[in-house]
């Protein structure tokens, strides 16, 4: 009676799954639900080994020779990445674990594709599942690998590769997938299913490519939110493939949380998900000329930023991906610690697509021992702003920038902003006067209230904190 | 938010309901034959077992098909028609999939409603680590010494870093998240 025993720890492993998400959504929880998560996974696992153990999948002796040898080393990479990566680095793990996953579900499909050599073919159903497994995770793993070159910033990834005709390409790939597909539905033949899947694998691997490739920049905590929906569904894929509930739930859990994160993506841009996937942005399309924009800019030293921020009631700050980039949330912090010892109230702005992936500077904040009590959210902090005596923005650009709100045909129109235009004065530190990622000039550096604090991200506020404590 | 929690309840009601359904339905499988492919794969040949047959089938089954059932796995097709003359088996196994996925959706999307920003990272990790349950399905087809085993090893090593390093990693970040 060993398999009711497995199925029903399977059960088990669901519903400490669903809780464990469910507590992960609350601060007070999260570290909990994250536990009974790895219990629930731990627990399907050794009791899928038993049940193997006992001969529950083949009338052979089971070998637990590959088992062994995977589990030890995939253990060991796991724990070597999740243990040496840096805080700053965090989305480009997310993306590789993501990629993993995504290939994992490739390769099961597969080998169990490959076990039917000699035997018995597979009825229409798991077919149908066996190419969305392939197709979904060769999707996950090779759009995850992309992301990763982006976020790692690989030199030679910099720029995406133009393809002619891209949405016809695509279109095409997706198409010459799904008739393969069907091809392999109308045959009986065990050898003609591997080939098939083997070139369905192979082109959903090349689409995987293609659809990554042009997004980038601010649009990648969409990209790795979808991704991370996407190896929910290859997962909940393979479920069907291997008659699996525990893959199937586990499996659309990730897949159904993943598309909640990436609406609430495109929410905080005001874009459609069919902007951010095919859309291509119009670069300076309406920005407007930045000499003209930028003629009144005035610049100011660390010096006078510390008088300014010496007679604060109240101070803003706002970071960025250019916080993340010159690794200075540690330099913020000590900054703001400092401000609070001399009774100045110091807040943190947060967008919510600030940064590479979601909660991205969330997460610096608080490598940083930031208080996450002092991190707001953007509904919260702007109707407050005009009560704002310096909002420091550092490494922000786009999502401070109040064309989104002037001008319906910027490209940024719509979107969301944090309304740091208000504040009494406004201290920007950024290295030059660049475009972000929409690739427009930001009017705010050129306000009346604002000022210009030229250099790298931690190197300034360094230098604002000394100036401070010699004050 | 407030409604949530009750939404909560019945969802996971419902879910394991159909789970304990799911369950019965597969052990109904298992105890005819053990291995659904090779009844299907008969199915699909003979939708219609000759009359004949399916009389001498029916006082079979009740005591013949649980021992038989390894076996049958191995041994030709004949013996599982015998075994196997419901026409709808197969369909209730992939109805009862859609099912427990298509609700397992729903309830994935009324868990994660509202979160606040500060654990948009750590449940994305998480529930990425949480994706490498294909660790199952990975183990499944790694345990034998074949080429398929190979591609299952592959399977194994990749889940394993994605299961054990998503739920370290999420760790690390939440107690960076912990009050001091």
């Amino acid at each position: 009676m060993l398999y009711p025993l497995v199925q029903i720890s399977y059960i088990v492993a669901s519903i400490l799954f669903i809780m464990g998400l469910k507590q992960m959504g609350r601060p007070k929880t999260a570290v909990r639900g994250n536990l009974l998560g790895a219990a629930g996974m731990l627990l399907a696992v050794v009791m899928t080994l038993v049940w193997i153990a006992n001969g529950g999948v083949s009338d052979q002796a089971a070998n637990f020779v590959f088992i062994g040898i995977g589990v030890i080393i995939g253990g060991a990479i796991g724990a070597v990445l999740a243990l040496r990566v840096q805080m700053t680095q965090m989305p480009q793990l997310v993306a590789l674990f993501n990629g993993f996953g995504g290939a994992a579900s490739i390769f099961v499909a597969a080998a169990e594709l490959f076990s039917r050599y000699g035997g018995n073919a597979m009825t229409n159903d798991v077919l149908i599942a066996t190419a969305a497994s392939g197709i979904i995770g060769a999707v996950t793993f090779w759009g995850s690998l992309v992301a990763f070159g982006k976020l790692q910033e690989l030199s030679w990834m910099k720029k995406p590769f133009r393809v002619p005709m891209q949405h016809a390409v695509n279109g095409g790939l997706t198409l010459v997938i799904l008739l393969l597909t069907v091809l392999m539905l109308s045959t009986h033949s065990i050898g003609w299913h591997i080939t098939l899947y083997i070139f369905i694998a192979v082109l959903a691997s090349a689409l995987g490519v293609l659809l990554t490739n042009p997004i980038g920049g601010a649009d990648m905590p969409v990209v790795i939110a979808l991704l991370n929906s996407y190896s929910g569904l290859a997962a909940a894929a393979t479920g069907f493939v291997i008659d699996n509930n525990v893959l199937i739930i586990a499996g659309s859990l990730v897949g159904a949380s993943g598309v909640i994160l990436t609406q609430l993506m495109c929410k905080a841009m005001n874009r459609s998900l069919f902007n951010v996937l095919f859309g291509v942005m119009d670069a300076g399309g309406s920005g407007g000329n930045a000499d003209e924009i930028y003629a009144n800019v005035r610049s100011t030293s660390a010096d006078d930023v510390a008088l300014i921020l010496e007679t604060a009631q109240r101070v803003v700050i706002v970071p960025g991906y250019g916080m993340a980039v010159a690794q200075a949330q540690h330099a913020v912090r000590n900054l703001g610690k400092m401000l609070e010892e001399r009774g100045t109230t110091v807040e943190y702005a947060i967008h919510p697509v600030a940064g590479r992936m979601p909660g991205h500077m969330n997460v610096l904040l608080a490598e940083a021992d930031v208080d996450y009590d002092k991190l707001m959210e953007m509904d919260a902090i702007n109707p407050t702003m005009d009560t704002c005596d310096v909002a420091i923005v550092i490494g922000a650009n786009d999502v401070v920038n109040p064309v989104a709100k002037t001008d319906p045909k910027s490209p940024i129109a719509g979107m969301p902003i944090i309304d740091v235009d208000k504040a009494r004065t406004v201290i920007v530190i950024k290295r030059s006067l660049s475009p972000g990622f929409a690739g427009i000039p930001n009017p705010l550096f050129a306000a009346d209230n604002a000022m210009m604090l030229y250099g790298d991200g931690k190197d300034a506020v360094l230098e604002i904190t000394t100036a401070l404590r010699e004050a | 938010m407030s409604r949530t929690p009750s939404t909560f309840k019945v969802f996971g009601l419902v879910v394991l309901a159909t789970l304990i359904g799911g369950l019965l339905f597969a052990q109904d499988d298992a105890k005819k034959g053990d291995a659904p492919a090779v009844a299907e794969a008969v199915e699909a040949e003979q939708p219609e077992p000759a009359p004949e047959a399916k009389a001498e089938a029916e006082p079979a089954p009740s005591k013949a098909a649980p021992e038989a059932a390894p076996e049958s796995m191995a041994t030709a097709a004949p013996i599982a028609a015998t075994i196997d003359t419901d026409p709808n088996a197969n369909w209730r196994r992939v109805i009862g999939s859609l099912t427990v996925f298509v609700l397992a959706v729903f309830v994935g999307f009324e868990v994660i409603t509202k979160v606040p920003p500060t654990l948009h990272t750590p449940l994305m990790s998480g529930s990425n680590a949480i994706s490498g349950i294909t660790l199952v399905g990975a183990v499944i087809v790694a345990a034998s010494m074949s080429f398929s085993g190979f591609v299952g090893f592959i399977a194994v090593t990749l889940a394993t870093v994605n299961a054990v390093g998503g739920f370290m990693v999420t760790h690390r970040m939440l107690a960076m998240f912990k009050k001091r």
